[in-house]
């Protein structure tokens, strides 16, 4: 242990205050998602300086990543990763061919130190990567180190390499520290970092610092006008992207293995076409149509690619040259089509199977829980699952059939009352998102309830989920989450539902509800606790 | 229609290939294997098995006039270096030049008709995959074994049938002809075809081919990816039609007409072009398809320059074993044959076909 | 006591820099294993030794994937060989290399995938996966890496651009004098000169460590306890440096050969090529143990330049008898063919048990191996990248699950690429190019 750890324990504990009440919420220091570690270094450098960031696990809490990165920390082999991950990116940053463009200054001679050279740089990389103007004792002990190093190798280059690589390893870099000022609020940078990382996924560009600096962040017109030009730059889409990714768990992908003898097409080509179909279709229809949230429910318009055509049956011609990557081309479905919304697309369905069948339990689970905000209670331990399992068994043809069996025993009935009527309208749709219309030679029954209402097919349910007063209220919930990087407190809940009927008012625009959430005084609160 | 029967699902695409008749429904496939028909069986080569490759070759060196001293110490020399040979090589250069013209050694590889003929062994049993493309049973007629057809007109196995590397069945690829077409097919274009009738167990049909713009992708299993779409090229050299019927479900082409597949990309075969086309094909039930296609073939079709130098057998007494068993179209200042009779089997599985722009 | 002592060093070593380098004598320890032997007494690990291990024309399809999937999994014919060593070997089976419509080089395609994770374009050139490693985890070690082949040849796959390509040696003697030579210094007697880098990253790592005190004051009790996780994450990469700072521990195990080889003919005769690489891999363990490197290629023969290998007394090679020798019906494979790939299968065994039999402490060289066997086809007679063989062998310092066979049918090899990287402890997400590339390794070996 650091011969002063103890020294500053005891500081610390002297320091501390009264624990938050429950219902203020509180400041959280959370660490960066490999995205962002991405995006950061791809805006401060260029996107030929590339990283590959990764953490070792990512878990998720109230359904988002986004609240465990609060939680987590940077373990040892994480930050020898990392480490390891800036001494590149800065080796790098100063080799002949880059240093030019982004290095701002020459060296008085190239086999010594410069630290006034060395300070512009590091202060003005420092400023992008910190998300805020280093003090004056940061600059000067990562310009004192670079000059040591720079002496000890008789390089400039070399020492502004460690210097940099100082800067990307510090918790100022890593972790999303936010700095609070005397009177108890936000500092304006720390504003500056929640929007950017909130509306853009990375961090804030020379204008929303400027904006900080000047004060601007703190008036409700300035706030306004600086998201307002945020939701409209091209990077708003890379954070509807990020927060979709994360409320869909499309990171469930990585581990996502189907049976090849059952599931042929399901190549890695599907894997990644599957997640962008999705991607692309929310995108088309939440900001570049702006359409009502409910219709990613419904809508016949998606994008497809001939690897998905092959998956879906469907003809999807390649509109590349032979030997090119294929491009996405945007269909749409007749109105007779089986097909309709996201619960129909391979990333749905697929995802929410089991790898040699489709699992209408899980994909019910899934609608509950992820669309819907609610939470369906786990099996109990000592289930016998024989029956659902055992797709081959002649007495029971369809999942219908197995579910029903399986739910005879009493203990089962209430849960799978609550997941499989969703989730057996989806069974027209294999375990890899192929559309059917038996299993085992017999008829596949879709019709259903959800919540009271009814519905024949999976088209129908969509209708039914896009009518459901829950899925709105629940994409506000957890983009409000999202945001806070914690589940809102109970305090919050006004805010909640004051959010909750804008978007409803307005007809449930998603911009809109980005921009309810950055401009609310809830975003920007901070907590009690020190 | 397996293309169209669905609803039409693309505003940017005018129409996807269309039947013509009322009733009629298409049905599109993307070949998926293309190989020679070969029935090869033990015992097949009464003259015994040709020799590998590089024993031939110096057997072959002894023919263009080396002396047989020469030749051992060149395949000592060979061995000692324990490297890939080069031509710069003297036993490679000798093995290039085995051709004379004017009394000058010239190379074997664009010359091959001025080398001796090697007389090596072709195949002397009586069953072959094929068809009876002349309507006689005569001398050289084998006997189909999968459908007792007698009189099959299959001069191309008779003439490669006893080299290792050609070596084949109705499920098995010649060694050569698998390496070559795997080696292409995941860039080459892919050869489509489309399958049209009111009933698909019994009545007329029609069969068409065509070159695709992509190539064909494949599935986890490795096997070709079915479902795929893909555009005709609007090359009309690669697009043909013929007249054909369904006997429980085997398709036969009823107009034996011309065919011609412009294939650049293949090494072994530039352009596939059959006379008296004939086609048998099984529609199975999991929407495949399989058979085999025949007709009469310019032999000098068969022999390119990446087929001289294919590695496996001795490529000119493959060269002398065609010329002289080309069994048709004689020439008519020389009357020598200028075609051969050829069975190749296809393996076909579902796929959209989007016709090109008009 | 160990604390004070780090301490002063830390100021010693701030004291020297600027100025010039200074020669560190610091005592013995005299006990330098821990009970277990996978690390030095300290705590920190020794590093784990990739191989990467090459030959061409891969295995008959059918007869060396083994029959039963997952752990304790039944070998196939082939791969019978190595029954002995089955608890340090994944193989995995039914992977492919993807050319995304490029035309297949037959011999050269399936092992660029392999071993640079993409079908290198013409012009380009990707690194190969050993100069990646050692790029990141050779800079510690004399040769960041070191290649042989077996064969007489000196080409090999390995490359770090376009522009260079890593030659192999091709002769034992040549290998041997270049390690052992004049200018080898002995970790059990010689002075030691600290790495000026190192001292630099430690004063950097120093300066992001200042910044403790001021962030903790801004935290609540939670996040203190994280941000606390972090800084003693820090403190152990400042460990870690520290160590590189000390004059290396001797290396108990450390042995220069007991005499030079002797140097057969350079000949691609099998009988040739499998003395070379005995000779190879007991040089090899030797300069491992007394840590030379801790990345080494091997060869058997390249790629077309598998052609070459011969069986004594014929006249046919390895590679013309893949494309020419009959399958016979009733084994069902090429019987010669078959002879070579078993050759093969024994040769890979001997290099198993040259790292086995190199102990160290408890353990052996062998149990902190990563070893990949790789290959350019699926199906030599046909030159296919499908189903290709690969192999990982070794107990990576305890980072790998061994023992398994993992079907990934369909799946690009450079998964297996990624994976290995990850185990080296190399910071990537992804690797490999257009259709092969990947964000998924296989979790499923990873310790």
């Amino acid at each position: 242990m650091r011969k002063f750890g103890l020294v500053l324990g005891l500081g610390l504990a002297v320091a501390g205050q009264a624990a938050a009440a429950e219902t203020s919420g509180h400041l959280v220091m959370r660490r960066l998602t490999p995205e962002q570690y991405e995006n950061i270094i791809a805006e401060t450098f260029g996107r030929d300086v590339s990283s590959g960031a990764r953490f070792s696990d990512q878990t998720r809490e109230g359904g988002l990543i986004a609240i465990s990165a609060s939680k987590t920390t940077v373990t040892g082999p994480e930050l020898e990763h990392f480490d390891s991950l800036a001494r590149t990116i800065a080796e790098k940053v100063v080799d002949k061919g880059h240093r030019n463009a982004l290095v701002p200054c020459k060296p008085a001679s190239i086999k010594d130190a410069d630290d006034a050279c060395a300070r512009q740089f590091l202060t003005d990389v420092g400023r992008s990567l910190y998300r805020r103007p280093l003090t004056k004792d940061e600059a000067d002990a990562i310009v004192l180190a670079a000059g040591d190093a720079a002496r000890t190798q008789k390089s400039f280059y070399d020492g502004l390499a460690h210097g940099l690589a100082g800067l990307m390893i510090s918790p100022d870099f890593l972790f999303r520290v936010e700095n609070v000022k005397a009177d108890g609020t936000l500092d304006a940078y720390s504003k500056a970092s929640r929007l950017s990382f909130f509306l853009w996924n990375t961090q804030p560009d020379e204008a929303l610092l400027k904006a900080a600096e000047k004060g601007n962040l703190d008036t409700e017109k300035g706030l306004a006008r600086e998201v307002d030009r945020m939701i409209a730059s091209r990077r708003f889409e890379t954070a509807v992207r990020a927060f979709f990714s994360d409320l869909l768990m499309f990171d469930d992908f990585n581990a996502l293995s189907k049976d090849a003898m059952i599931y042929p097409r399901f190549t890695q080509q599907v894997i990644k076409d599957a997640q962008e179909q999705t991607m692309r279709t929310l995108v088309d229809l939440l900001l570049t149509k702006r359409s009502d949230y409910r219709d990613i429910f419904t809508s016949r318009t998606t994008f497809l690619t001939p690897a998905l055509g092959s998956l879906y049956r469907m003809p999807v011609p390649k509109t590349t040259p032979n030997m090119e990557p294929a491009d996405w081309v945007e269909v749409q479905y007749p109105e007779n089509d089986p097909r309709a919304g996201i619960l129909t697309h391979a990333s749905f369905v697929a995802l929410h199977s089991h790898p040699g069948r489709t699992s209408p339990t899980l994909r019910g689970k899934a609608l509950r829980e992820i669309l819907l905000c609610q939470r369906v209670p786990d099996p109990p331990g000592n289930v016998n699952f024989t029956v659902v399992q055992d797709s081959s068994n002649p007495l029971y043809k369809t999942a219908r059939e197995r579910l029903n069996a399986h739910a005879t025993e009493a203990m089962c009935t209430g849960c799978h009352k609550i997941t499989d009527p969703m989730g057996l309208a989806l069974d027209v749709f294999d375990g890899a998102g192929t559309y059917r219309t038996t299993e085992n030679g017999a008829a596949i029954d879709t019709s259903g309830t959800l919540d009271g209402v009814a519905f024949k097919n999976a088209v129908e349910l969509g209708n039914v989920l896009h009518n459901h007063p829950g899925a709105p209220k629940c994409l506000v919930t957890r983009l409000a989450s999202y945001g806070l990087g914690r589940v809102p407190a109970a305090g919050e809940k006004t805010w909640i539902e004051a959010m909750q009927a804008d978007f409803a008012k307005a007809g449930y625009r998603v911009p809109d509800l980005f921009k309810s959430v950055a401009t609310s005084a809830a975003f920007f609160k901070v907590a009690n606790e020190k | 229609m397996r293309l169209v029967r669905g609803p039409l699902y693309f505003l940017a695409v005018a129409s996807v290939l269309c039947a013509s008749g009322a009733h009629a429904e298409t049905r599109g496939f993307v070949i998926a294997q293309f190989f020679p028909a070969f029935h090869s069986q033990e015992g097949d080569c009464a003259g015994g098995m040709n020799l590998n490759t590089g024993d031939q070759y110096d057997i072959g060196l002894v023919q263009a006039g080396y002396d047989e001293k020469q030749v051992a110490e060149w395949a000592r020399k060979a061995e000692d270096k324990a490297l890939i040979t080069s031509f710069r090589d003297e036993r490679h250069r000798a093995i290039r030049d085995r051709a004379t013209i004017n009394g000058k050694k010239v190379s074997a590889w664009v010359n091959p008709q001025a080398t001796p003929d090697p007389n090596l062994n072709t195949v002397t049993s009586k069953f072959a995959l094929g068809f009876d493309l002349d309507g006689k049973e005569g001398a050289a007629g084998f006997e189909n074994p999968m459908t007792g057809e007698k009189g099959v007109d299959n001069q191309y196995f008779r003439a490669l049938g006893c080299f290792t590397a050609h070596r084949g069945s109705y499920s098995d690829r010649p060694a050569t002809w698998s390496y070559m077409w795997d080696i292409v097919a995941p860039a080459m274009p892919a050869w489509l075809m489309s399958v049209t009738a009111d009933d698909f167990k019994n009545g007329a049909a029609t069969v068409s081919f065509y070159r695709a713009r992509e190539h064909i992708e494949r599935d986890v299993n490795n096997n070709v990816l079915p479902d795929l779409t893909f555009r005709i090229d609007p090359d009309l050299r690669s697009q043909v039609s013929f007249k054909a019927e369904i006997k429980d479900g085997v398709v036969s082409i009823t107009e034996h007409g011309n065919l011609h597949a412009v294939w650049g990309e293949m090494v072994l075969l530039t352009d596939l072009r059959l006379g008296n086309t004939h086609l048998r094909l099984s529609l199975r039930d999991d929407g495949s398809a399989d058979g085999v296609l025949g007709g009469y073939q310019p032999w000098k079709d068969t022999i390119s320059d990446g087929y001289r130098s294919a590695m496996g057998a001795d490529s000119l007494g493959e060269y002398w074993n065609i010329r002289k068993l080309a069994d048709a179209n004689p020439d008519p200042k020389t009357g020598a044959n200028q075609d051969i009779s050829v069975a190749y089997r296809i393996n076909a599985v579902p796929a959209f076909l989007i016709p090109p722009p008009q | 006591m160990r604390m004070t002592e780090k301490l002063k060093r830390r100021q010693v070593l701030r004291g020297m820099i600027g100025g010039a380098a200074v020669t560190v004598a610091l005592p013995y320890l005299d006990c330098f294993l821990n009970s277990n032997g996978t690390a030095l007494a300290d705590g920190t690990k020794l590093p784990v030794v990739f191989t990467n291990w090459f030959q061409g024309l891969g295995f008959s399809p059918g007869f060396w994937e083994p029959k039963t999937a997952g752990f304790n999994y039944e070998n196939n014919m082939l791969l019978k060989p190595l029954d002995a060593f089955k608890k340090k070997i994944t193989v995995f089976s039914g992977m492919r290399a993807y050319t995304d419509g490029n035309v297949v080089v037959p011999h050269e395609s399936g092992a660029q995938v392999c071993q640079a994770g993409g079908v290198t374009k013409k012009g380009q050139a990707l690194p190969t996966i050993d100069t990646i490693i050692a790029d990141a985890v050779g800079t510690r070690t004399r040769f960041r890496t070191l290649e042989v082949r077996c064969d007489g040849r000196t080409e090999t796959f390995s490359r770090r651009s376009a522009s260079s390509s890593n030659p192999a040696e091709n002769a034992p003697l040549a290998l041997y004098n270049r390690i052992f030579g004049a200018e080898f210094q002995d970790p059990n007697t010689s002075d030691f000169t600290p790495d000026p880098a190192v001292i630099a990253r430690k004063s950097v790592l120093s300066a992001v460590a200042e910044r403790r005190k001021t962030l903790m004051n801004q935290l609540g009790t939670a996040d203190k306890t994280r941000l606390d996780e972090y800084f003693t994450s820090l403190r152990q990469l400042e460990q870690q440096l520290d160590l590189q700072l000390e004059k290396p521990e001797a290396v108990p195990s450390c042995r220069v050969p007991a005499a030079a080889p002797e140097d057969g003919p350079r000949s691609a005769d099998m009988v040739n090529v499998r003395r070379n690489h005995l000779l190879f891999s007991q040089i090899l363990a030797h300069a491992v143990a007394c840590n030379q490197t801790n990345v080494l290629g091997v060869s058997l023969s390249g790629g077309t330049g598998g052609s070459a290998l011969r069986k004594a007394g014929t006249s046919q090679t390895f590679h013309t008898l893949t494309h020419e020798e009959q399958v016979d019906p009733k084994l069902g494979y090429q019987p010669t063919v078959a002879w070579f790939q078993n050759e093969v299968v024994e040769i890979i065994r001997e290099y198993l048990t040259a790292f086995q039999s190199f102990k160290e402490g408890p353990n052996s060289l062998l149990d902190r191996s990563l070893i990949m066997y790789s290959t350019d086809n699926g199906d030599a007679k046909t030159h296919s990248q499908l189903n290709l063989p690969l192999i990982l062998m070794g107990g990576a310092g305890g980072r790998i699950k061994e023992g398994q066979h993992i079907v990934a049918n369909g799946q690009t090899v450079s998964r297996v690429g990624l994976t290995i990287q990850q185990i080296m402890g190399i910071p990537v997400s992804s690797w490999g190019t257009e259709s092969n590339a990947t964000s998924q390794p296989f979790t499923e070996v990873m310790a």
